[in-house]
């Protein structure tokens, strides 16, 4: 206030010598506009200086100005406290409008926080917050990658280019193994909200809150991190029209690196073995297509003094590289805005819905497609294969033709997701503001999917086969704070937050599957249609469960003379999931920083805060009811002549089960010199993790049940981070700057894994983890958890020569005489030691060209498909990695065994750089007559390229086993598995276009 | 502004503040910091129990538990590790780790899976009886059943515990004794083989009397009289080996009961015991009743069967190609016994069935069935010739990984129907009457004596399976046929052919002392990784590593890893 009153008073005599200068000279013409910035709308009070003169003008409340220039060579210079100034020059325009960007220094950032927002040199925690602007371009078609690589220690990973499939996301390496690893999504102030009901092009920011201070405000569920999702809001005094548009072509980078036909007849008359059917197919390019996408997004934004809204209407249209796969999704977004009783109530309205209709494809079909004989035609006139309509088909072990897999059988989903929340805030009096918050989210998947009766691949055993599938998840929360801000003590501001949060979340479900079908042609939309229904032989289940989360939670902050911060913050919650003796946690945190700068007299720091912080954040199961002894049918009972079910327990009781622990202290500075030309900020974080939840073996007696949740074992993470920015090069007409993010992994350890349960204890010093998998390697452990040790040791049999009878040779560890499953040893780590993100943006006049690189270092890949089939006799039944043909001894004799064994020789290293993003863009010129704002053409590509020495599919790493029949799904202590299942990577170039109205 | 201006406005403010507060504050009392967790789809001891049905379904519970016998963990123990039964690793498959090998080489460790798989087995059995027990036991005190009524279900339900814990004492030995559930300790000690043998006995011996001697639908498939005193019959049997006291005397007291109730005789067709529809069969004592719906869990179809034999059968999943028979042990029959089955030939299929499928197979339609990965050392090429009968070969490359995957004749004994689910429908007799006769011929021929009459006995088995009598109990063993003759030789061949398949072998080469003499029934392949192992300590399995992790208490048996 003070300032622009300054300003002003300044100002007036400025006007009055202008007056008088104008009437002296004839040429002169009146030039009106308005100015305005994308965050607050109209500026008043904008100084507007002819250059070169003291003739000038301010801009009214409304952003308006007029002023009377010289001619068309003068050149008019805008400039306003806050705003980096900005020159225009006249020609012969009569209205010149004008956009101010703001100047923000690194630490005037404003952050949003758990429950509110905080100028970043205020926190004294580890935030990163990543603004729409700075992105990843280009096809983005999951929220998510619009920060990969942004933020120093977020790790999003994901092999393999399913259009349907979501990313694993990890903050700051483990911290939990049976709870939940991802982080938490708070969208709009929802937490646990669903990512996918958001659009990537209605996200204003995200806001990734890393240490365990930070998120201990979120106390129970802040364990991996939290992520605060903001949307775009309309803005007071403007009205916008914005259309965002691009069509992406999708095409596969690399697929397994097998055989063709010719290698394929080399290798099979070599050693006389594998069936010749004399075809030449290429069976990735027969069960790809080259994936089309579009996608559009138009925003209505604008606002007044009380009400402001922003509705935005998205469409994408994905096509998978899988034969038949893809996704067609509608968005709608709303947001209001609405203030009352002068100004001291304001309520918003948040309505987002999506409707996604998706083809997920077989990703079986890729499997079988890396595995399928070269020599082998898709389709076949000769009568024997009638029976698989003209599609040729072996009868072998789970081998089954890949391109009848897609183009016969169905499998497909709609999701429909929509949330609703409505927000009061009323200021009771100055600085104190009360607000009541109501959200609801409802989500629906349903899932059809079909067999043919002649397809081979499931459907023709079982004469046609359906499913169908509903699930339904509902929660709804209610929360209320208390906010209250203000000068204590000269120069203390304090700031202080208390409030109620309750949640509950229901989750329902049903699923009917079965065969037996006389005609294919009601696919899954006529299950009675099926004999097994009326023969007893189709299997129907359904199920529904509910949780609740109770919290009251509350936070102090503490300003000294901008120099010296203090937080405090507690959250105490309960979880309806845990055993009635434990089930309330408390989980505080407390971090203090101080703004060195003010001590320090050197010119070219700016800032340099140091701050540090320790907080306990928690983790619940992934499940219900786990803390209560349950019976369940457990098949059926021979009884009187008639088969009754028969219950059995299902879980046993644990009154005790409660709060999993993490216990993290966050040292950081965060730092701007030479007039923010280089800023950035560094971390050093150490986590321990106790009361870790798991589901053990327990003894049987005197437990019901072999299987219990329990609070055992510890685990412990330590890291460093450092993210910079450099803004290189700044001149008007050209810029150059390079942001770069870096976390290192300095330690990743399984503590413990033992503890006491029921007066027994438990001592699972060692597990063998994991199983390789059918044809032939079941019961092949592929880790090694070992408590002291890191996590993610991948462990296998050492791999010593092929001799020249053709055996292979391992490595005798023990030297005990015998190579047997006890000269396995740990041969790797499948988790990363460091990441770096290396961003470079250059503009040059109306040109910007983004590069973005990323890297991810030190971790090992178990490439199981050279696991399984680097065996050249197996040529009789798949075919092989070309690699196979390697497998020889010095003299040259190929490997003669028959069966894959898994050894160091298959773990590779699978670091690696790639070029994620690149884009180009150019933003055009308008007069102001065209009526648009900006017009802007892209072009980008993603995963352009990847320099990897790893010979599998894609080197991403893999932070939990993605196989679903080996009873480790999503398990994370199974990381750095490549299983066969995976995806071809992609690359995808893209061309679009943003327009402003 | 005036003094009265401000006084309102005050009012105000505080009006406004004492609404908020009265608003927070009923909010909170209204149930909001209540976090009982809700129930839909699940059941506790709560809500269960509260009628007949449900009590039923509780002591349903013990005997679901017999689910995996027939072709699980228990058949993968009791007849992979011995003479009648192996898995060769074919090409690739049935590798997986060179677990199957190991079995069949007796050189399994602590941490192969069906080590855990044979104890949960037991355990949950054992366990289950016991809950159950305590269960009807508090429902006698608290007056909501009588006393005659829980007795006879206590009986019952000791018997069914009395079955797990003769497995559990048969391939663990030492195991813990958990008799009581409510006050089981936390981590109970392995007590000796031969107390927890004499807890049985003693324990089946007194609850004996009040189980059920009825043989009619109101038993079938659970533990009646008579299943009990098989069972007796079966732990005095090894009570040599369970104790280090024989009781001979015993086995026959136990068989007898059994034999003169006059309610069992032998079928006049063996198979009548093994096909689909094989339910009261008048041999069956005691029976699991698998349906392909209401009681899954029996799949040797799957197990054994070739891949293309889906279609000599119209399954409605692919087989696996696993378990076989081996060359010796299928040998051991004559070519005229009806328990051993026609062999196909290149021109017709096999016409009989018998406890093995051998020879070329044939689809529904009549077409050979192929084998489309066929190797190309296989003298037959594609068509099917299950045990490559008649070529001369090794009909069975007993181990691999050479083994070609038509190697080895598979187990036919339970009929396949056709259009057979992978859960197949046939029952499966746990004790059945033939083995009742067996038993009391051992006995009779170890006291010796009755020579003569143990004939009888076994004559009666070869007389049903169309094979002339024996003339006496001698002979050589059927995996060392080359040898000379060995007492009661051919009783222990016969009850290898009579009993193949049903978890019989392991204990009976263990009772007889042969089953240390693995060298002389498997050649291993050269493969690196494979050892044999002979040792003694092989007649107890080792307790699986999991179990020694939950429990510190446990004493892993001897000569194995593991404290």
């Amino acid at each position: 206030m003070r300032n622009s009153i300054l300003r002003k008073i300044g100002i007036l005599p400025l006007l009055l010598f202008g007056f008088a200068i104008s009437f002296a000279f004839g040429q002169e013409r009146t030039i009106t506009g308005n100015v305005t910035s994308d965050e607050e709308g109209a500026i008043p009070g904008v100084n507007i200086l002819i250059q070169g003169t003291s003739q000038g003008t301010v801009t009214d409340m409304d952003g308006n100005y007029s002023l009377v220039v010289p001619g068309p060579d003068a050149v008019l210079v805008f400039s306003s406290i806050g705003f980096v100034t900005q020159t225009v020059n006249v020609g012969d325009q009569s209205t010149i409008n004008v956009v101010l960007v703001p100047d923000v220094t690194a630490l005037d950032e404003i952050l949003i926080i758990g429950y509110g927002t905080q100028k970043k040199k205020e926190t004294t925690s580890s935030i990163t917050s990543v603004k729409s602007d700075d992105f990843n371009k280009g096809y983005v078609s999951n929220p998510a990658q619009l920060i990969q690589g942004k933020v120093a220690g977020l790790s999003l990973s994901k092999a393999g280019g399913d259009p349907n499939e979501g990313y694993n996301i990890r903050l700051r390496g483990m911290s939990t193994i049976g709870a939940n690893t991802q982080p938490l999504f708070v969208i709009d102030g929802v937490p646990g909200a669903s990512l996918d009901n958001v659009d990537p092009n209605d996200i204003e920011s995200m806001d990734v809150l890393k240490d365990g201070s930070a998120a201990a405000i979120y106390g129970t569920r802040g364990s991996s991190g939290v992520i605060i999702v903001t949307t775009k809001k309309g803005r007071k005094g403007t009205s916008h029209i914005d259309y965002n548009g691009y069509v992406t072509s999708e095409m596969v980078a690399k697929a397994t690196n097998v055989m063709n036909a010719t290698e394929w007849r080399a290798l099979s008359s070599e050693i006389g073995l594998g069936t010749d059917f004399g075809a030449d197919t290429d069976w990735f390019k027969e069960t790809t297509q080259n994936a089309l996408s579009q996608v559009h997004n138009l925003a209505l934004s604008g606002g007044t003094d009380k009400t402001s809204y922003r509705a935005s209407f998205n469409y994408r249209d994905a096509d998978g590289i899988m034969l038949n796969s893809g996704f067609t999704q509608l968005n709608a977004r709303i947001n209001l805005t609405q203030k009352a009783l002068n100004d001291r109530l304001t309520l918003d309205f948040n309505l987002g819905a999506t409707t996604r209709e998706s083809q997920y494809g077989f990703t079986d079909a890729f499997r079988y497609a890396t595995i399928f004989n070269p020599t082998a035609p898709v389709r076949s006139t000769d009568a024997a294969y009638d029976i698989y309509d003209g599609y040729f088909n072996q009868v072998l072990f789970d081998y089954y033709n890949p391109v009848q897999i897609l183009e016969q059988n169905v499998n497909e989903g709609t999701d429909k997701r929509i949330n609703l929340a409505i927000k009061g805030a009323y200021e009771i009096m100055d600085g104190l503001i009360l607000d009541a918050f109501y959200s609801i989210q409802s989500e629906s998947f349903s899932k059809g999917i079909y067999y043919d009766k002649n397809s081979y691949f499931r459907g023709m055993n079982t004469n046609g086969m359906a499913e169908r599938r509903q699930d339904n998840a509902y929660n709804q929360l209610f929360e209320m704070t208390a906010k209250w801000n203000g000068e204590i003590a000269s120069s203390v501001n304090l700031s202080a937050l208390g409030g109620y949060s309750y949640q509950d979340f229901i989750y329902e479900g049903f699923n009917a599957n079965g065969g037996d079908f006389i005609t294919d042609a009601f696919t899954y939309n006529n299950l009675s249609a099926g004999l097994d229904f009326s023969n007893g032989l189709g299997d129907v289940d359904s199920y529904k469960n509910s949780n609740k989360l109770i919290a009251f939670f509350g936070r102090v902050n503490i300003n000294v003379s901008d120099t010296w911060f203090v937080t405090a913050s507690a959250r105490y919650e309960g979880s309806s999931r845990f055993g009635v003796d434990n089930r309330w946690g408390l989980f505080p945190a407390v971090g203090a920083g101080a703004e060195l700068a003010d001590f320090i007299n050197a010119s070219f720091i700016d800032n340099l805060k140091f701050r540090v912080n320790y907080g306990i954040t928690g983790n619940q199961p992934s499940d219900s009811y786990q803390s209560l002894l349950r019976l369940g049918p457990g098949g059926n009972f021979f009884y009187n002549g008639e088969f009754v079910p028969g219950y059995t327990p299902v879980s046993n009781a644990n009154t005790d089960l409660r709060w999993e622990k993490k216990g993290e202290i966050d040292i950081g500075f965060d730092f701007s010199f030479l007039e923010s030309k280089l800023f950035g900020s560094f971390d050093f974080y150490t986590r321990t993790t106790t009361d870790l939840l798991f589901e053990y073996q327990v003894p049987v007696p005197p437990n019901l049940y072999d299987q219990a949740w329990l609070n055992l074992g510890e685990i412990k993470s330590s890291g460093l981070e450092l993210a910079l920015t450099w803004n290189a090069v700044e001149k008007s007409d050209f810029s150059y700057s390079l942001a770069m993010t870096y976390s290192y992994s300095l330690e990743n350890t399984l503590v413990s894994l033992s503890g006491a349960f029921n007066g027994a204890d438990l001592e699972y010093g060692v597990r063998y983890l994991g199983n390789m998998g059918s044809p032939g390697q079941n019961q092949v452990p592929l880790i090694k958890a070992e408590e002291g040790e890191p996590f993610g040791q991948l462990y296998a049999h050492t791999f010593v020569e092929i001799d020249d009878g053709g055996n292979l040779i391992l490595l005798d560890t023990n030297g005990d005489g015998t190579v047997d499953p006890d000269d396995r040893q740990v041969v790797g780590n499948g988790l990363p030691d460091f990441q770096f993100g290396l961003g470079n943006n250059f503009t040059y006049k109306n040109w910007d060209l983004n590069v973005y690189f990323r890297g991810v270092m030190g971790h090992q890949l178990n490439n199981t498909y050279r696991a399984f089939y680097e065996v050249p006799n197996m040529i009789t039944s798949y075919n092989l990695p070309k690699t196979a043909t390697d497998m020889r001894s010095s003299s040259g004799t190929l490997l003669n065994n028959s069966s894959g064994v898994l050894s160091d020789y298959h773990i590779e290293n699978a670091s690696f750089v790639s070029l994620d993003n690149l884009s180009l863009g150019y933003n055009f010129d308008l007069p102001e007559s065209s009526g648009f704002r900006n017009i802007r053409v892209y072009f980008s590509g993603n995963n352009l390229f990847y320099i990897t020495g790893y010979d599998g599919v894609d080197p991403n790493p893999r932070y939990a086993d993605n196989a679903t029949d080996q009873g480790t799904h999503n398990n994370p202590l199974v990381p750095g598995i490549d299983r066969r299942n995976t995806w071809f990577r992609t690359r995808s170039v893209s061309f679009g276009v943003n327009i402003g109205f | 502004m005036k003094t009265k201006d401000i006084n309102k406005m005050k009012k105000s403010v505080f009006l406004i503040r004492v609404i908020m507060i009265a608003f927070i504050v009923t909010a909170f009392s209204q149930s909001c910091t209540k976090l009982d967790e809700e129930l839909y789809g699940e059941v506790t001891p709560d809500n269960f129990f509260q009628t007949e049905e449900e009590f039923i379904s509780a002591l349903g519970g013990a005997y679901t538990q017999f689910g995996s016998f027939a072709s699980g963990d228990p058949l993968t123990l009791q007849d992979i590790s011995t003479d009648e039964m192996t898995v060769p690793t074919r090409g690739s498959d049935w590798d997986d780790g060179g677990n199957w090998r190991r079995l069949t080489l007796h050189s399994w460790t602590y941490e192969d899976g069906s080590m855990g798989g044979g104890w949960n087995f037991g355990f949950s059995g054992v366990n289950t009886a016991n809950r159950l027990i305590n269960q009807f036991e508090t429902l006698v005190e608290g007056g909501q059943v009588e006393q005659s009524a829980a007795d006879a279900f206590i009986a019952e339900l000791q018997a069914v515990r009395g079955f797990f814990y003769w497995q559990l004492i048969d391939m663990y030995g030492n195991v813990p004794l958990v008799t009581d559930f409510a006050s089981a300790e936390a981590a109970p000690s392995t007590v000796p083989r031969k107390d927890v043998y004499d807890f049985l006995v003693a324990d089946l011996e007194a609850s004996a009397s009040k189980l059920s001697t009825a043989v009619d639908g109101s038993t079938y498939g659970r533990m009646n009289y008579y299943a009990g005193q098989t069972l007796l019959a079966k732990l005095y049997l090894n009570a040599e080996v369970y104790s280090g006291t024989a009781q001979w005397d015993k086995v026959i007291t136990a068989c007898d009961a059994v034999i003169n109730s006059g309610k069992y005789s032998l079928e006049d067709n063996y198979f009548s015991n093994f096909n689909v529809d094989n339910s009261g069969s008048n041999e069956f004592i005691f029976a699991i009743p698998y349906d392909e719906v209401f009681f899954t869990g029996f799949d040797i179809v799957m197990r054994t069967m070739h891949y293309g034999s889906q279609y000599t059968y119209n399954l409605t999943a692919q087989p696996w190609n696993g378990f076989c028979t081996l060359e010796e042990f299928y040998n051991s029959y004559d070519d005229t016994d009806l328990r051993k089955g026609d062999v196909g030939t290149a021109d017709v299929p096999a016409v009989k069935r018998g406890n093995f499928i051998a020879g070329y197979q044939y689809t529904l339609g009549g077409d050979y069935v192929m084998d489309d990965g066929y190797e190309a050392t296989d003298p037959e090429g594609a068509p099917l010739n299950l045990g490559n009968m008649g070529t001369g070969l090794p009909q069975i490359q007993e181990l691999g990984p050479q083994a070609l995957r038509q190697d080895g004749v598979r187990i036919g004994k339970w009929e396949f129907g056709i259009g057979s689910r992978d859960n197949m429908s046939n029952d499966y007799a746990v004790f059945r009457y033939a083995d009742v006769l067996l038993m009391k011929a051992e006995a009779l021929w170890r006291q010796g004596g009755h020579a003569a009459e143990a004939l009888a006995l076994v004559n009666q088995i070869r007389s049903r399976a169309g094979v002339p009598d024996l003339t006496t109990l001698n002979g050589p063993l059927s995996f060392d046929m080359a040898a000379s003759d060995v007492d009661g030789g051919e009783l222990f061949n016969e009850i290898g052919r009579e009993m193949f398949a049903e978890n019989h072998r392991r204990q009976d080469l263990i009772r007889w002392g042969f089953f240390t003499d693995v060298d002389k029934w498997i050649i291993p392949f050269n493969n690196p990784l494979d050892v044999m192992e002979t040792g003694a300590h092989t007649t107890l399995f080792p307790i699986h590593r999991d179990k020694l992790d939950a429990n510190p208490n446990l004493t892993q048996n001897p000569g194995y890893t593991g404290k």
